[in-house]
């Protein structure tokens, strides 16, 4: 078995991982940055003890999606209250492919999943494995998360 | 492409240095609890493997390859060798070749035979080890090892013996999953049994300490550990090396303990261990009590730099300790080879056709299933699989005016609220844990309008698309507006039939439960849906929040039902 990793080590080894998918499903930095302190300061006091590497980063993908969950709510809640459009920080990524446009629009779930195929090339089989839910729903949400996106980037071969 | 220009655009998301640092020192902050686990270091000879590789010596060369490991097998475990499925998948690196045999799936466990066959040199012997060098990944949690069980001269193939168990006893049978080798050791010596040249007598309390940085270490509680640390260490005047790379630089007396301290280097390299143990002059052999294993970091720019310490604790006074010796066995290994040898196999096990599932489900009786660890876990596991935002809320009884789709002493029901806009079931719908081939009743009158007995998988046209949330389901209609679908049907269990009257309360159909979903190659590598039923209920074809209609008893044979009126004239 692999020898375990030290903290140093987790956070060096995963932190642009956890912090692009907190990005993936905030689209927000100063959120971001919040989820991704957390999750590793859950890591610390835990300590889940994790028989091989892959497991570890599926650990560290589940508490991301559940903190940054947190921050969808309050992103929600200030959308509702009246601010209108949110606007991007001066911090968030800037782009002008249109890219970012279309994921916003997106909801966090399918970001989730996106983020998880395209990016860390995750089966959906090993998606569901992570999310714990059933292949057919990560299958689903991904179609319907391309159709959307295929829609607003026209073009892009998806 | 979109998986260029989304890598490209998440790519910027990146912590900034500050956030990173901030995180870095909470994670070195000193560990408020100590986990207090003492690793002992005498690894235990398995009698049985060591018997087997004498046995196997004794075997007169045989042809090579896969013969042998079928004898092997019958060697290992006669009963069981002919469920062995063969796999046959190789890897070639560094022209050595890894090949898995064979694997053989019971319950929770796998056992998969791998052969390394070295095609060039002799960097494969007899005593050629993965030990610590070997990962394997699989989609479940599970407890893995390797061993060794035999090498042909010949062919110069070692044969490998590996057990996985899944931990929490699941079927793991229709897995995926790799095994990986990156490094194999060989050339194996042991120096067992060596007495070794230090005058116990003369061990006093332990001199001054030497600073060691940028160490690690694992498994220890920390304030032994600062202890050992601070005093045994650097016991200067001492240096005896018994085997290359060992050597023992300490003793002392701390706490009325012996404390004998070694340096191990290139422990990596060579998987270098050791052990010690004192004998008195009687001839009985006093183990170490604990041990304490800690290490100075590898230098970057110097490989092999590491430096491992490793601490023997005996139990000991120092009034006596005159009167024993000290002994050592180390093992070290000549040979390291390195590469990348990797093989994805699944794990055998075929599952059962749907039609003896439902024959074994219709045989076994639910009260022997109900309560058990098994049920409870399972209702414990759907928690997870039903998505985010709900309440799950437990219905004991459920003998409100709502009658529920199961009997009532295990049907839980949560309700969520679905993205599913596609195929029509946007909005809330409820969801019931049932039991292993549990009856679907109806929760109201009506007449069957609808009734679906396959499912969707792999969506290609919009109408399958818009199935693929609704596998195995009845559409029962109430009235002109209301009808309750019900989701999630064992194939072929149905009971009833399109144009047929039920009432409340009349049996449907079985809750589907163990079919696999199909895995992206189609191959049956998907994992087992739970048993669960879910009920929409539709007005006019939308999802309406079916909670309403549980509690306020909206659907019932009652034609003067009130509440059912006001709800309508809302609408």
């Amino acid at each position: 078995m692999e020898p375990e990793m030290s903290n140093e080590a987790v956070v060096l080894e995963y932190s642009n991982m956890v912090y692009r998918l907190a990005y993936a499903q905030l689209h927000n930095k100063s959120d971001a940055d919040d989820t991704f302190q957390e999750v590793f300061m859950r890591y610390f006091q835990k300590k889940p003890v994790l028989n091989s590497q892959e497991h570890c980063k599926a650990w560290l993908i589940r508490v991301t999606i559940n903190c940054a969950k947190k921050y969808q709510t309050s992103a929600w809640n200030r959308k509702t209250m009246g601010l209108g459009e949110e606007l991007p920080g001066a911090d968030d990524i800037q782009d002008d492919s249109g890219i970012a446009d279309a994921l916003q629009q997106l909801s966090a779930r399918y970001r989730t999943v996106v983020h998880l195929f395209y990016y860390e090339d995750y089966s959906i089989q090993q998606i569901s494995k992570i999310l714990h839910s059933p292949q057919s729903t990560v299958r689903t949400q991904l179609t319907r998360a391309r159709r959307q996106l295929g829609e607003l980037l026209k073009g892009e071969e998806l | 492409m979109f998986q260029e220009s989304y890598s490209r655009y998440i790519e910027q998301a990146v912590p900034d240095k500050a956030l990173t640092d901030h995180v870095l020192r909470l994670g070195n902050l000193p560990e408020k609890k100590s986990k207090g686990v003492l690793r002992a270091v005498k690894r235990p000879a398995i009698a049985a493997i060591a018997l087997l590789c004498f046995l196997i010596g004794g075997v007169p060369a045989l042809a090579a390859g896969i013969p042998i490991i079928y004898d092997l097998m019958y060697l290992v475990s006669p009963p069981t060798a002919q469920f062995f499925m063969p796999v046959q998948k190789a890897s070639e690196d560094n022209g050595i070749r890894m090949e898995v045999v064979a694997t053989y799936i019971h319950e929770d466990t796998a056992e998969i035979y791998v052969t390394l066959q070295d095609l060039e040199g002799e960097r494969v012997d007899a005593t050629t080890d993965l030990y610590d060098s070997y990962s394997i990944n699989r989609p479940f949690d599970s407890a893995g090892y390797c061993e060794r069980v035999g090498y042909d001269e010949d062919t110069r193939t070692a044969t490998f013996l590996i057990t996985i168990t899944e931990w929490g006893g699941q079927d793991i049978a229709g897995d995926k999953i790799t095994f990986t080798v990156r490094r194999l050791l060989s050339d194996k010596s042991r120096y067992e049994d060596l007495p070794l040249e230090l005058d116990l007598s003369g061990v006093g309390k332990a001199p001054d300490a030497r600073q060691v940085t940028n160490f690690s270490g694992g498994g220890m509680n920390s304030e032994i550990f600062e202890q050992e640390f601070a005093s045994v260490l650097g016991s200067s005047n001492l240096s005896l090396s018994p085997v290359e790379d060992f050597e023992i630089v300490g003793a002392g007396y701390i706490d009325g303990k012996l404390h004998v301290q070694m340096v191990i280097n290139n422990s990596l390299q060579k998987d270098n261990h050791a052990y010690l143990y004192l004998m008195d002059s009687n001839g009985a052999a006093v183990e170490t009590e604990y041990t304490i294993d800690f290490f100075e970091q590898e230098d970057e720019n110097n490989p092999g730099s590491r430096v491992d310490y490793c601490n023997y604790i005996f139990n000991v006074p120092a009034a006596e300790i005159g009167g024993y010796k000290l002994y050592g066995s180390f093992y070290t290994s000549g040979n390291l080879t390195e590469g990348n040898w990797r093989v994805t196999f699944p794990l055998g096990g075929y599952p059962l056709p749907e039609e003896e599932l439902y024959e074994e489900w219709k045989n076994t009786s639910m009260s022997e299933y109900i309560g058990t660890q098994e049920w409870f876990d399972y209702n414990q596991s759907l928690k997870g699989w039903i998505p985010d935002n709900y309440v799950p809320d437990y219905v004991p009884g459920m003998d409100t005016k709502w009658k529920a789709p199961f009997s009532s002493e295990f049907a839980s029901v949560c309700t969520v609220k679905s993205e599913d806009a596609s195929a029509g079931i946007m909005g809330f719908r409820a969801f019931f844990a049932a039991g292993e081939r549990q009856e679907i009743r109806a929760v109201a009158d009506g007449v069957v309008i609808e009734v679906m007995d396959r499912y969707f998988d792999h969506a290609e046209d919009p109408y399958e698309l818009a199935m693929m949330g609704l596998d195995h389901h009845i559409v029962v209609q109430y009235d002109e507006h209301i009808a309750v679908r019900y989701i999630h049907f064992a194939p072929e269990s149905y009971i009833v039939e399109v144009g047929q009257s039920v009432a409340a309360g009349d049996v449907l159909g079985k809750v589907h439960g163990s079919y696999r979903y199909y895995g992206e190659d189609d191959a049956n590598n998907g994992e087992y849906a739970p048993f669960w039923c879910i009920v929409d209920v539709l007005i006019d074809g939308v999802l309406a929040d079916p909670t309403e209609f549980f509690e306020e008893g909206l659907l019932t044979d009652d034609p003067d039902n009130k509440a059912y009126r006001e709800y309508m004239s809302d609408k």
